[in-house]
């Protein structure tokens, strides 16, 4: 179905936004959009189904301009790795790990 | 009187805790060791990593939709709007049209009421003093607010120089509202030329009462031009719903690029004004210099977007402001919010911060960036006048933080924010001897602080 792959390509597109706002905000509009728009039959459809295949090609767009002029990385991101390597830690480790 | 022992509280909490010095001293001696106490040292606590943003009333990012619509008039598309010889001209100049369009239809006006300028500080240049010279002969009256951005403030100031008579209305305490009565009393009719009010305020985010001043602006034959910089492309914003004659808008509030603003000029009734800049008579003759197409295009994708996102935005934003204020509540006691409790805009949270010294909190606050108000004022160290003007205690206005949510902020960065503040908040009011003092129960307004009433000094 072209409203299903067109919901994963522009997610997958998304979730590679270097800058750490703007990926978020993609995918959170991205996910209301498709969201909002499931129930829609006939020309509405087709007409957001045209609005999202034009904005994926702003969004692939912009994802590249990005990753061109990647800026620092934001201390969420930061957060979010460090939460991660802990988790992994935690995982390999349950007791704890005697240097923490 | 506990005065004895609230002094040697205070000496002792002198000797012992570590002092706040100013920025400048600290990044200063960058060589000799920190002597901060172990368990006190904020670099330790800091992560690595740019701050999350939260000054969104300082400027806001441009939204990669407005970059991807510029991109191209920084490329093939380079040709001046004013050319009318050739292709390069006839594509720039309908490419500003194309913008002019798209910011009339979010202001509901007509494209031709639309002019651009450099920014809201020119709008509000061209609007205040444009006004009253091009009606100063008849009409040498103009009433504003104490809480009007700084660019309003100076213009007013450059027309009193002029020779004209300025009302500078004080605004309600606590909430920041214009009192209506009081400005019915202020305003003169066939003397005031202009009635200048912002509609949603910078640092504190209190939203005017809008139509109703520009109900009395119009009973008094009077112009009413309004600020919107901070309010349009964010809350819902009708020229004729309002009643305004003049409007500002900034490029860079509303996630456009800097360098761009516009001023609505009413055409029914004619609004007439004096440029400011003169020269080719671009813009209808309201101001000359040639248009920067990108970033005209820049404008009208930012309210192209604005208008499209209006629901989903304020719906976000409302969301992240209940979050945070909810949050801020639960965990960290005595804040004051500043401003107005409801006719707000809900991404603007002034909030101060009691028994802590704000200098100290900003910079323990290192990895969000939130500003003690405006961007303008943020180098001094003095208290804002916009919170002089709402009444808030010189020691609460010290201790402010705007804390500005937009359309690209998550509830990751608003919870990050909480945490942080519950954590500093709560480590630099165990240093304070006021904070001890009020855990012991003493009501700091009781105390007379001089130790020899007979030496004190005005």
């Amino acid at each position: 179905m072209a409203a299903r792959s067109l919901f994963r390509t522009m997610l997958r597109e998304a979730a590679q936004v270097d800058q750490y706002n703007f990926r978020n905000y993609a995918i959170r509009r991205v996910r209301e959009d498709f969201r909002r728009n499931a129930a829609l039959s006939g020309s509405e459809a087709a007409t957001a189904l045209q609005e999202g295949k034009d904005a994926l090609e702003v969004l692939r767009r912009q994802r590249i301009v990005g990753q061109l002029y990647p800026a620092a990385q934001s201390v969420m991101d930061a957060e979010a790795s460090r939460a991660f390597e802990d988790a992994a830690e935690s995982v390999i480790d349950p007791v704890g790990g005697a240097g923490r | 009187m506990r005065v004895a022992s609230a002094a040697k509280t205070l000496a002792r909490a002198a000797r012992t805790a570590p002092r706040a010095r100013p920025l400048s001293a600290l990044e200063k001696d960058t060589e000799a060791p920190r002597t901060m106490e172990p368990g006190f040292g904020i670099d330790a606590m800091a992560r690595n990593g740019a701050p999350a943003y939260l000054d969104v009333q300082a400027t806001s990012p441009v939204d990669p939709r407005v970059l991807d619509a510029m991109l191209p008039y920084f490329l093939g598309n380079f040709g001046n709007a004013h050319s009318k010889t050739h292709a390069f001209g006839w594509e720039s100049e309908k490419a500003v049209e194309n913008a002019r369009e798209s910011l009339a239809k979010l202001i509901g006006a007509d494209s031709r009421e639309v002019v651009f300028t450099s920014g809201a500080t020119e709008s509000n240049n061209m609007s205040v003093k444009g006004i009253a010279r091009f009606y100063g002969a008849k009409k040498k009256h103009i009433v504003t607010t104490q809480t009007e951005h700084k660019c309003v403030l100076d213009s007013c100031r450059a027309l009193e120089r002029e020779g004209f008579e300025v009302t500078y209305l004080p605004v309600e305490r606590a909430t920041g509202m214009v009192n209506l009565d009081e400005l019915r009393s202020a305003v003169r009719k066939d003397e005031t030329c202009l009635v200048s009010v912002m509609a949603v305020n910078n640092e504190i985010g209190t939203l005017q009462p809008l139509k109703e001043i520009g109900q009395i602006a119009k009973e008094a034959k009077a112009f009413f031009h309004t600020d919107a910089a901070q309010m349009v492309g964010k809350l819902p914003f009708d020229v004729n719903e309002i009643g305004c004659d003049l409007v500002s808008i900034s490029g860079h509030k509303l996630y456009g690029p800097k360098g761009i603003g516009a001023l609505y000029v009413r055409r029914r009734p004619r609004v007439r004004l004096e440029p400011v800049l003169s020269g080719g008579g671009q813009e209808r003759g309201f101001r000359s210099g040639t248009l920067p197409t990108a970033l005209c295009v820049g404008l009208g994708a930012a309210a192209d977007v604005a208008l499209k996102e209006l629901p989903n935005d304020m719906a976000h934003v409302e969301r992240l402001s209940e979050r945070l204020m909810a949050g801020i509540r639960e965990h960290v006691p005595e804040v004051v919010l500043n401003g107005h409790a409801t006719q707000r805009h809900a991404g603007n949270v002034n909030l101060s911060f009691a028994y802590v010294e704000g200098e100290s909190l900003l910079m323990s606050l290192k990895n969000i960036a939130v500003s003690s108000g405006s961007a303008c004022t943020s180098a001094s160290l003095e208290p804002s006048y916009v919170l002089r003007a709402i009444g808030v205690s010189e020691d609460l206005a010290h201790t402010s933080l705007r804390f500005g949510l937009g359309r690209f902020t998550t509830e990751a960065e608003v919870d990050f924010a909480i945490d942080l503040l519950r954590v500093h908040v709560a480590r630099l009011r165990e240093m304070s001897p006021l904070w001890e003092l009020v855990q012991e129960g003493v009501d700091l307004s009781t105390i007379n602080w001089t130790q020899d009433a007979a030496h004190h000094h005005h």
